[in-house]
């Protein structure tokens, strides 16, 4: 091919809006990985769930007593606030409810000042494929029964203390003091997060938002 | 006078010089957007979930082919592609913290994470630079035999003078 100043200018000029278009197309590129990276870090700092929980019960004896075939059922109405620029999945809620132990306190003459006995444990709101879009709020309920056919030993448990509680102190279920626990899982929309390497650790937990709310119901003295 | 070196500053110096931090912020460009592609593929754009060292491996090569075909000489391609790899290296970190550039994050020692990215992109930062200089080889010998073929090209004149001298 024969090569005059002029060809070779040319191709000179070719390469050089090559290079610099490929520097442009680069550079845009970083930019946008920064904000959708920053996008993400926003996301799972600004998702703002919050659970306000109503228990009632059924089935109760003449004077408030827990029996046998008592049902506790519970109402979550849970608020996700989502302010950022991404999309969240929410996987799943789970909650834990604990109760002041005055049987344990009580049987261990003071050794415990202060139990508290786990009797609701982890059961799971799993709305199916929950999209929370950007910049929005999602308001739903989560409904569940305590009872001694869905947690049997929990349930004796739970039974047991609000019995003795009410027999030696006169208090009633309502009036103990409850700690409710929950923890909402949520996920970023468009980040993969099935990796295998060297960083499989952080890119995996990188979409998981986990998001915990811990709430006490003051109960009434011994 | 003794001791001193004499600077002569000329348009042609001046002018290499710019050429020279123009090519390297280029690479650096290039190589910083595939450090952070190698550390965090979920976040890049366009998101990826299998990050695979071939794809940069044949646009660096491709970039240093053309690089060296501007370049004014092998002694120049090293500097801009060593420049290029460190300026890389630093965008590559700057990216993986960038989320603390807002003023809702923050971290106490942010340059911590230096390391992290390092060690990340260092497979990627050794094989680019090693493919950048392969490129960047036959591109410079590309670009001068372009030069001596075209006998009135300035790139040829500059060969003509050295090899004069």
């Amino acid at each position: 091919m024969r090569l005059d100043a002029r060809r070779v200018a040319r191709i000179r000029i070719f390469l050089w809006v090559t290079l610099t278009s490929v520097s442009l197309v680069f550079a845009a590129a970083s930019t946008l990985s920064a904000l959708n990276y920053t996008d993400v870090a926003m996301a799972k700092l600004e998702i703002y769930p919050v659970a306000d929980l109503n228990i009632t019960a059924s089935d109760l004896g003449p004077s408030d007593e827990v029996k046998d075939n008592t049902i506790f059922h519970y109402v979550a109405s849970v608020n996700i606030t989502n302010p950022s620029r991404k999309d969240v999945l929410l996987q799943f809620i789970k909650y834990q409810g604990w109760v002041r132990d005055y049987l344990l306190e009580n049987l261990t003459h003071s050794q415990v000042p202060l139990a508290f006995s786990m009797i609701v444990a982890d059961p799971s709101c799993q709305p199916a494929d929950y999209l929370i879009v950007a910049n929005s709020v999602k308001h739903f309920h989560c409904i569940w029964n305590f009872s001694k056919t869905d947690n049997s030993g929990g349930f004796e448990r739970a039974k047991d203390i609000m019995n003795f509680a009410l027999a030696n102190f006169g208090l009633g279920w309502r009036q103990l003091e409850l700690t409710h626990f929950f923890v909402f899982m949520l996920l970023v929309t468009g980040v993969p997060s099935d990796y295998t390497g060297p960083n499989s650790a952080y890119l995996i937990e990188l979409p998981v938002i986990r998001k915990e709310q811990l709430t006490t119901w003051p109960g009434g003295s011994p | 006078m003794a001791g001193w070196i004499a600077l002569k500053i000329t348009r042609e110096s001046v002018i290499r010089v710019l050429k020279i931090l123009a090519f390297s912020a280029s690479i650096g460009v290039v190589v910083g957007y595939f450090s952070f592609y190698v550390t965090m593929p979920s976040v890049t754009v366009p998101t990826t979930k299998n990050p695979s060292l071939l794809l940069p491996g044949v646009i660096l090569l491709l970039l240093g082919l053309i690089v060296g075909a501007l370049s004014e000489s092998l002694e120049d391609l090293a500097v801009e592609i060593l420049l290029g790899i460190v300026e890389g290296a630093l965008l590559g970190f700057i990216l993986f913290i960038s989320p603390t550039f807002t003023p809702e994050i923050e971290i106490p020692f942010p340059q911590d994470y230096i390391f992290f990215t390092l060690r990340s992109a260092l497979p990627l930062l050794i094989l680019g630079g090693a493919t950048l200089f392969v490129g960047g080889f036959f591109g410079t010998y590309a670009g001068e035999h372009m030069a001596v073929r075209s006998a009135k090209s300035p790139f040829a004149e500059d060969l003509n003078t050295v090899s004069k001298r």
